[in-house]
């Protein structure tokens, strides 16, 4: 073709034109060539040129060159190496709720930055997943033959375009503007949300639905505010799922009564607070050993939780009293024996309290039955019994930690801080924990000896 | 009631609250049982309540009974001497004083051996508080405003400790008066 371009394959054909993969003879670069015929109602394809030709974005392919012969009008374009969204949705195992969001919002892009070409906005009328091409550097647009700039006398294109993908003022005759676009791209994301396997990304279904709305004044006016809503929507979603790996709420159940929730519980939230994370204990069973403990003395009474040093208690109270607890406080919620209520209780982290003697064991494995699907379910058990342990480990095929005997639970043990801190690797907060080790360096050595070596270096000085 | 909430909200206490007024205002609250009572967040209402009744509700495995005698409390002074706690709610304001004065002449009268009157005043003017603790060698505690006596908030919890008693009370811990580990 002209001596300088070697045809090296058939890409595309539809409307009167065929588009071909040429290589530069001398350059050695490869274009895409649009061929249209001049059989063909021609005029309003070479537009596509000169439209083209005013666009200037990196995900706008380039017009090199025109040319004509007797026959046909050849548009020489930049070529597009990558595959178009119409063949990926095919593949639904590439459709995740990110890839969605990032092709939306650069489609979303290149469609603005046309809106806002000056004097005349331009509107592209032609979005669909064929014309939407992925490749390595990015999102790209492609086939601008039926754009066409506002203001311009009249709309003469208005009638053509995909009928899926396009805006129902179109076929009304109505005037098209920026919304019509809107109501492509509300389209495109209908039909990546209906291609992706998982389902995630459903809760992005309403905002493809208010870009998709017949009514004009529920739909976004500009591509920036349907951006804008998708981007917001993505964000908390993100949040939420980061706070998933916060800890919040510690539900600790036991799988009969006198097994010591209330020992575990309370030393638990006496780690999370040494651990600088504020834990307050709160009796959600019947026994009222929160309140016989409180009896026995030796706790301060602030904003109706009680404080023993690091520990912070709330006693069962009724409905006749408000206690406020701070946001920011980790919940770590003592069911006792009451397995239903604990059942209905979401947490992020569900402590199953066993017991680990002989008459112990029956119920259980009964117990066990009714929590092995809770989800965050550690299962631990009371008393330091090692074998019991292990036992119940090969049973239930789940991991099963060992709390050891222990005498006070307001003290802390080096096994139980050893203890606790695997129970939160397991939830991932060790990462949130790191700053705090890199500032305070565990000390090692024996004590006495290090007390005497700061004394001797002080005398030396 | 806001006492006999606390009671049974805060302190877990199984609770019943008799109104001995005569008024018979809760009454028309809730719909009573056979047995003569309502229960409402865990107490049991006992309203327009005979005197011969008191005695069979003393044997009733409650472990606090609120009485409110009302204005009515000399007609009760049987009931009065047994209860462990006498609480007198006082209002000061300048044309209630003198039911109060008249109600503390009243109380001076009486003989209930090592247990003391507690007096409480609510809206009362702090000069006119001051004037009644001088001129009757009695001590007055002011109750801050309950808005809503079925909820109450924690900042109200050690007032209530205090009206009732309660042993576990404990106010935050106060700054050692011995100079302990002080430079010189």
């Amino acid at each position: 073709m002209f001596d300088r371009y070697l045809v090296l394959s058939e890409i595309g054909r539809g409307g009167g034109s065929t588009v071909y993969l040429v290589r530069h003879q001398k350059l050695g670069e490869y274009r895409a060539v649009k061929r249209i015929s001049k059989q063909s109602d021609f005029t309003w394809k070479i537009r596509e040129a000169s439209i083209l030709n005013h666009l200037k974005h990196p995900q706008i392919p380039s017009v090199y060159d025109m040319e004509e012969d007797e026959e046909a009008y050849y548009i020489i374009e930049e070529y597009i190496e990558g595959e178009s969204l119409e063949t990926l949705l095919f593949q639904s195992s590439f459709i995740t709720p990110d890839f969605i969001y990032q092709t939306i919002m650069e489609v979303a892009d290149i469609l603005d930055y046309m809106h806002h070409l000056k004097p005349n906005p331009m509107i592209y009328q032609d979005l669909k997943a064929e014309h939407v091409i992925i490749s390595k550097s990015g999102v790209k647009l492609i086939d601008f033959g039926i754009s066409s700039f506002l203001g311009e006398s009249g709309n003469k294109f208005q009638n053509y375009g995909t009928p899926k993908f396009c805006a129902p003022e179109k076929s009304e005759e109505a005037k098209t503007g920026i919304w019509t676009d809107v109501y492509s791209i509300g389209k495109l994301l209908e039909e990546l949300i209906g291609a992706e396997e998982t389902g995630e990304s459903l809760c992005l279904m309403h905002i493809a639905e208010k870009a998709c709305s017949f009514d004009l004044k529920e739909r976004y006016i500009t591509m920036r505010e349907f951006q804008a809503d998708l981007t917001a929507h993505m964000q908390s979603k993100k949040n939420s799922n980061h706070e998933k790996h916060l800890l919040k709420k510690i539900v600790v159940a036991g799988s009969q009564p006198r097994i010591g929730t209330t020992h575990i519980s309370i030393s638990f939230t006496q780690y999370l607070n040494r651990q600088n994370k504020f834990a307050v204990y709160r009796e959600e069973n019947t026994s009222e050993d929160m309140r016989k403990i409180i009896l026995q003395g030796g706790f301060v009474e602030e904003g109706g939780l009680y404080r023993r040093g690091n520990f912070f208690g709330m006693p069962a109270y009724g409905e006749g009293v408000a206690v406020n607890i701070p946001n920011e406080a980790v919940l770590v919620l003592d069911y006792g024996s009451d397995l239903k209520g604990a059942l209905l209780e979401k947490a992020d982290l569900f402590l199953f309290i066993m017991g680990s003697r002989a008459w112990e064991t029956e119920r259980d494995h009964q117990s066990y039955a009714k929590v092995k699907n809770k989800k965050g379910l550690i299962l631990l058990t009371n008393y330091g019994n090692k074998k019991q342990t292990k036992q119940y480990a090969r049973k239930y095929a789940h991991t099963v930690y060992c709390f050891p005997l222990d005498e006070n639970p307001f003290f802390m043990t080096k096994e139980k801080e050893k203890l606790f801190e695997t129970l939160l690797e397991q939830k991932g907060e060790r990462n949130q924990n790191d700053w705090y080790r890199r500032k305070h360096p565990r000390k090692r050595g024996h004590s006495l000896i290090c007390g005497i070596g700061k004394l001797c270096s002080k005398w030396i000085r | 009631m806001a006492l006999a909430n606390y009671a049974a909200s805060g302190l877990g206490e199984k609770t019943a609250y008799l109104e001995l007024c005569g008024h018979g205002e809760i009454s028309h609250w809730k719909e009573i049982n056979q047995k003569g009572y309502f229960t409402d967040i865990k107490i049991d209402y006992y309203p327009d309540l005979k005197r011969e009744q008191i005695p069979i509700l003393m044997n009733c495995p409650y472990e606090r009974l609120i009485m409110d005698f009302g204005d009515a409390y000399l007609n009760f002074r049987e009931e009065l001497l047994r209860c462990s706690r006498k609480i007198f709610l006082l209002n000061l304001n300048p044309w209630q004083k003198f039911a109060a004065e008249k109600m503390i002449r009243a109380t001076e009268e009486e003989r209930w051996g090592n247990i003391e009157p507690f007096y409480l005043s609510v809206n009362g003017q702090k000069d006119v508080k001051k004037k009644v603790e001088k001129k009757y060698a009695v001590e007055v505690m002011e109750v801050p405003l309950i808005p809503n006596p079925r909820h109450i908030p924690a900042e109200n919890f050690p007032c209530m400790d205090s009206i009732l008693g309660n042993p576990t009370a404990r106010k935050k811990r106060k700054k050692t008066l011995i100079p302990i580990g002080r430079k010189k």
